[in-house]
């Protein structure tokens, strides 16, 4: 398996990307108060974190990158069922989702 | 298409910018690193407004041309089964969960749908991400930029990956790494004849997908299974929570419907 040099992603570009994509998503679970945006700002974290594995993979030209994040997504899809269920609880009982309002353990 | 074109010589433009404009991490301009850099920045774009738009469902829209664009680079990048995935699993399935789940709650006009960012918090918020991109960048570029220390004067750099972050080459391994156990080869001898020859997009797509399978159930058997209970554990929780909550308001609603009748 070798590949056309010209058709080849230095992975520090691609690193890079994942930097700042994960940057922003951190950036989103710090500003926003809406806990499903604050989820889909996780889910964006998550998927950085994938573009880290799967440049390493494209690199070294092994197929490890893309089993770590074929893991990866499998926890996010349950993290994602999990964590919805939860907020449409709270939804459910409070009829407010505000994060900075739902402060019932709150010590 | 010209239009396009200079566009992606400009995003190529910006990323070598990114690198620090030095020349030898210049790697020449090919159609597939201008497709490159056009897609990232259509991605953080994305990105970016997904963090600050407002409206949560314009949010999780912008989210999902983020996962496609995503997606496009991990086709790019040739890693073939988890551009699918990307799209079948991330934009499929979780937004649409997502979506269902904002426009099942939340009407547009309601004072506490949480659309405002947390003031107090917003500086606070940015300039921590801020120091958190540079300290990793440093780390990249200081990675990239020496040579390692544990090779002695006469070794090959090439046992590092990282010295080759902004290089042309890619590093490739031995066949057996893709392969089943070492006493029946099949994959492997039909993965060494491969090896000659430059991977083309079609070729690698039944290879990939039919080595990974393979690794899957033998080496990385336990994890998989192991995600097969998380995930039946995560819908276990789920319903729970749903049906626990669905009778509590039942008896929620009977007990106001009595106190209506009771007046």
């Amino acid at each position: 398996m070798t590949i056309d040099p010209a058709s080849f992603i230095p992975p520090g570009y691609t690193l890079l990307l994942a930097l700042v994509l994960f940057a922003i998503g951190v950036v989103g679970v710090l500003v926003r108060r809406n806990p499903i945006v604050i989820f889909m700002s996780i889910e964006l974290m998550l998927n950085a974190v994938n573009l880290a594995f799967l440049a390493f993979g494209h690199q070294l030209m092994v197929l490890s990158g893309q089993i770590y994040a074929f893991f990866v997504l499998a926890v996010a899809a349950a993290e994602v069922a999990i964590g919805l269920a939860i907020i449409m609880a709270i939804f459910r009982r409070r009829e407010e989702v505000d994060v900075d309002r739902v402060n019932l353990l709150r010590w | 298409m010209s239009g396009l074109g200079g566009l992606a010589l400009v995003a190529y433009l910006v990323l070598w910018a990114a690198a620090g404009f030095v020349p030898e991490r210049l790697p020449f301009f090919t159609p597939v690193r201008g497709l490159f850099g056009l897609l990232a920045i259509l991605a953080v774009i994305s990105a970016l407004a997904m963090v600050m738009l407002r409206n949560p469902v314009h949010s999780a829209l912008a989210l999902v041309a983020n996962f496609f664009f995503l997606a496009i680079i991990y086709l790019l990048m040739q890693q073939v089964l988890l551009a699918f995935l990307q799209v079948l699993v991330y934009a499929g399935a979780i937004m649409v969960l997502f979506l269902f789940v904002i426009m099942f709650f939340f009407q547009p006009g309601r004072p506490d749908l949480g659309s405002s960012p947390i003031r107090q918090q917003t500086l606070g918020g940015v300039l921590f991400a801020l120091a958190m991109l540079a300290m990793a960048m440093v780390v990249i570029f200081q990675g990239a930029s020496r040579r390692p220390q544990w090779l002695s004067a006469g070794e090959e750099v090439r046992s590092s990956p990282v010295a080759y972050l902004f290089s042309e080459a890619a590093v490739p391994r031995k066949v057996q790494e893709i392969s089943l156990t070492p006493g029946r080869k099949p994959e492997l001898q039909a993965t060494r004849q491969e090896e000659e020859q430059p991977v083309n997009v079609a070729k690698a797509f039944g290879g990939q997908v039919r080595a990974i399978g393979i690794r899957l159930y033998t080496q990385y058997l336990v994890p998989f299974e192991l995600t097969s209970v998380l995930i039946l554990i995560a819908i276990i929780a789920a319903v729970v929570m749903g049906r626990d909550r669905a009778k509590k308001i039942m008896e929620l609603e009977r007990t106001r419907q009595g106190e209506v009748s009771g007046e």
